[in-house]
């Protein structure tokens, strides 16, 4: 063969065969450039779609402390049960899975049934179950061997350990875990961590490949928030007010605020009338419930949702009101700050005042007047002409300025959703003569509790507007704090001299004015009492009130403010001192205890002290007789036996000094009994007398500073009854001369 | 043919008679002993270093996929375990709240009132005792 043919037979073989390759592969090039350059990024993100699996991780809410870091609401990990009807092979495996899952949840089963029979790879069945239900459901799985079907989704829920604790101050959270009320609401930034990712690698059936690609980034849990509210002193508040709500059938809720008044802290917020956190949208109170039934199907649902909004409205914030006399305080710091008065300046009340020429006048809630009186007796007597007469020389520019000091033209600022603002008779501030006249006794303007409690706490403090506030610090899930509340002082509203003069008239106006249901033995207490008509606001029966008290402690060197407010008293009285008195007295009574404030008796309150009897069961009678002796108590033995077997009253039981103590040394002398005598409408000593002589002891209650015009109302067991020897009675007192109306 | 018996004009050698040598188709079989068929001496160094090597890459390789393996089965672990302490705490937060509900300030109150007969503190059984402050000095720097 000529070598001539064979080259050029090669060279044309490999220029086909080049051709050919140019050809093929120029596609493929081509195709390349086409999917990797100008289609690549949507590909990309095509495949990284299909190919990976984005799990959202959820963080966990912050917990929200008390001020002794006593956990108030926190969240647990829970599961929603889900349903993939779509694994379940047969209609026997979605019989047995319906009938299974509806027993453990306590649902319908035929509704489970029916989401079963859908062709879905999403179902929920129910939300937020515990570790208790997912592992019956867990269980349920692998004894009847179902291995796909049923999938628990991790979550979190929130629960409130103390139920109704709190309620107002803490709030609760929605569905998705958002805090819809309260503090859960106005931090919620703050609780709320940031979410999490899972991405895995999945296969074409869309099974996880953890093993091939696995990232994850972790969620972030949400900060907790350490409250200024003190557990004890909130729990004291709240117990208190229900005995109030119940003593005076209260018919629209209490509120009781105590405050810190140098730094602003709220070391209690009670709002009664309140609602379990953990079932926030159960309606609690069982008149409301009646009156959603009656309405028709198509208006049910609204007056619900009315009823709900009320249920959770924080009234210490949110609902305004007539302070009434408690606002005296404040026109009293403006007469004094003006230097128009001192204690001494004489005022005259007849029982009523013409406050300018032609207007109607303007009645003392004591008809017959005070007569002559000093500024601090008319202070006491919550006198109003004095204080028509003081405004007057205040002025109405004066007036509204101070108004505005004392912050009751704008928010407090707490840190609490659904702050209201005051009323006032003007935008401006203008105000007629007659707007002054009742102005000057806290009438025809309305105010929010916590501005009133802020406004006495600079009356207390020295005149500093302190900003008050819930939360005390946050805190991030290592437990280190990013940020703190510090005091913050807004202004100085009066000068130091005048705030220790008004704390001087308030300690003076608890012991032997209007405010001695409010007095403690023991404690320098201030205080000032409120009895407000509901002016447009009443009920179908006529006029309703709210009665008030807001006092300090201790007066000489005040460190907490105390506002107590119960709205519309149905039952017997409803003026501030009878209503809120008490219930001032007791808090107090249980939180200076608690707070280390030392009690210090004067001599006047030793001499009608309250002695607890002592333990003498088992002493030898010479023992127990030289004991009761010491403390001032009558020893009365009977029996023979030379030692003690029972004694009435019981120990601890305080009874007045001079009161008696049965000793028995034998036991059938313990059936001696004795009949109760009648002690109402006694003065302290003559009941004591009466009691003692009948052979029974008094214990005494209500006002009793000094026993100066209180008189015996009531008597724990009725006259006439039968009882051993030494039994110790309850007898409540009140002062004659209570104002009625203030 | 010889350069002297060459004709310039006549190329005479192609008039020459052409001998062809018949070769015998006897083929010679290979030696037994022949050099090109010996087989090659291996050498048991060479032998023994290959085997070395072959054995340090199988255990490296070894090495690598029983890391692996065990790094895997870690992170399983882990994964459980983490899932299981998640749940503990859950179900410890869960009881920790049925606990402390149970333990609220006004059920103790009312239990020890009404159940354990108890009364509270007496400001009679209080005795307030003040502690000295302790020397103390105060040192003033005017740099701070």
């Amino acid at each position: 063969m000529a070598r001539g043919t064979t080259i050029r037979m090669w060279r044309r073989s490999l220029f086909i065969l080049m051709a050919l390759m140019f050809l093929g592969f120029g596609v493929s090039i081509a195709r390349l450039v086409q999917l990797q350059i100008f289609q690549g990024e949507n590909l990309q993100q095509m495949a990284i779609d299909q190919q990976l699996k984005d799990t959202k991780i959820s963080a966990q809410r912050g917990t929200i402390y008390d001020c002794n870091m006593k956990p108030l609401a926190q969240s647990a990990t829970v599961w929603t049960v889900v349903l993939e009807s779509a694994y379940l092979p047969d209609n026997k495996t979605k019989e047995l899975v319906a009938t299974g899952l509806s027993e453990i949840l306590e649902l319908d089963k035929n509704e489970v049934l029916e989401k079963a029979k859908k062709k879905s790879y999403y179902t929920v069945i129910k939300r937020k179950i515990e570790s208790d239900v997912k592992d019956k459901i867990i269980q349920f799985q692998k004894t009847n061997k179902i291995k796909s079907g049923i999938r628990l989704v991790e979550d979190y829920k929130r629960y409130y350990p103390y139920g109704d604790f709190a309620s107002a101050v803490i709030g609760f959270t929605g569905t998705d875990s958002q805090g819809l009320s309260g503090v859960e609401n106005y931090y919620n930034d703050y609780l709320t961590g940031e979410s999490g990712k899972l991405v895995t690698a999945r296969n074409a059936v869309g099974t996880d490949m953890p093993f091939d690609y696995e990232k994850m980034i972790p969620a972030k849990n949400g900060n907790s928030l350490v409250l200024s509210i003190d557990e004890v002193i909130q729990h004291f508040l709240e117990k208190n007010l229900e005995e109030g709500i119940a003593n005076f059938n209260v018919v629209n809720k209490a509120v009781a605020i105590m405050m810190d008044v140098n730094t602003g802290d709220v070391l209690g917020m009670a709002v009664r009338g309140g609602y379990d956190l953990n079932h926030p949208f159960d309606i609690v109170d069982d008149n409301m419930k009646k009156e959603i039934e009656s309405f028709p199907e198509d208006g049910k649902a609204k007056a619900k949702a009315e009823a709900l909004e009320k249920q959770w409205r924080n009234k210490a914030v949110s609902d305004t009101y007539m302070p009434g006399s408690v606002f005296k305080m404040v026109t009293a710091s403006m007469g004094l700050e003006e230097n128009l008065v001192t204690e001494n300046t004489g005022f005259n009340c007849s029982g009523s005042l013409v406050p300018f020429k032609g207007a109607r006048p303007i009645r003392c809630h004591k008809h017959g007047g005070h007569g002559a009186q000093t500024f601090l007796k008319a202070f006491c007597n919550s006198c109003n002409p004095a204080f028509i007469s003081l405004g007057q020389m205040v002025g109405a520019q004066k007036f509204y300025q101070y108004y505005d000091g004392f912050g009751f033209t704008e928010k407090t600022g707490i840190d609490l959703p659904g702050e209201a603002n005051g009323i006032f008779f003007s935008k401006d501030g203008s105000m007629g003569p007659m707007d002054l006249a009742v102005a000057s006794f806290g009438q025809n303007f309305s105010i929010t509790p916590i501005q009133m409690a802020v406004a006495a706490a600079a009356v207390a403090n020295g005149g500093y507007l302190v900003k008050p506030h819930i939360v005390k610090q946050i805190i991030d899930p290592n437990g280190n704090i990013i940020r703190t509340s510090e005091r913050e002082v807004r202004r100085q509203v009066i000068s130091e001299d005048t705030s220790r003069k008004l704390c001087e008239f308030l300690q003076l106006n608890a012991k032997e004015g209007g405010a001695k249901k409010g007095y403690v033995p023991g404690y320098r207490i201030g205080g000032k009492t409120g009895t407000t008509q509901k002016i447009g606001q009443s009920g179908p029966d006529g006029l309703d009130y709210i009665a008030s008290f807001c006092g300090i402690a201790p007066a000489d060197k005040p460190q907490v403010v105390l506002l107590v407010y119960y709205d519309t008293p149905k039952g017997g009285s409803y003026y501030g001192g009878v209503v809120a008195g008490p219930t001032f007295q007791q808090v107090m009574q249980d939180v200076l205890p608690y707070l280390g404030i030392e009690r210090k008796y004067t001599d006047e309150e030793l001499v009608i002290l309250d002695i607890p009897t002592p333990f003498l069961v088992g002493s030898s009678v010479s023992e127990a007789k030289n004991k009761l002796e010491r403390l001032g108590m009558k020893p009365v033995v009977y029996g023979s036996g030379d030692m003690v077997v029972s004694q009435i009253p019981e120990a601890g039981v305080k009874i007045p000094k001079g009161g008696t103590v049965v000793l028995h040394t034998a036991q059938d002398t313990e059936n001696k009994t004795v009949k109760v005598p009648k002690l109402i409408g006694l003065t302290p000593s003559n009941a004591n007398k009466t009691a003692v002589a009948s052979g029974v002891n008094i214990v005494i209650k209500g006002a009793i500073s000094n026993g100066a015009g209180a008189v015996s109302v009531r008597q724990s067991i009725a006259e006439g009854t039968a009882v051993k020897q030494g039994t110790a009675v309850t007898v409540e007192f009140s002062v004659q001369n209570q104002p009625t109306e203030d | 043919m010889s350069l002297k018996e060459k004709n310039v004009a006549y190329d005479l050698s192609l008039f020459e008679e052409v001998t062809i040598n018949q070769q015998d188709n006897v083929l010679e079989l290979p030696n037994k002993g022949s050099k090109t068929n010996k087989k090659r001496k291996t050498n048991p160094f060479f032998v023994l270093a290959v085997s070395i090597f072959s054995f340090i890459c199988l255990g490296i390789v070894g090495t690598v996929v029983y890391n692996q393996v065990q790094l895997t089965e870690l992170t399983a672990n882990i994964n459980s375990v983490t899932k299981k302490l998640n749940e503990s705490e859950g179900v410890y937060t869960q009881l920790q709240v049925k606990t402390e509900s149970n333990l609220s300030l006004s059920i103790v109150e009312d239990y020890a009132k009404n159940e354990l007969k108890m009364s509270k503190i007496d400001p009679a059984q209080i005795e307030y005792i003040s502690l000295s402050k302790g020397d103390k000095a105060t040192i003033k720097n005017d740099k701070w």
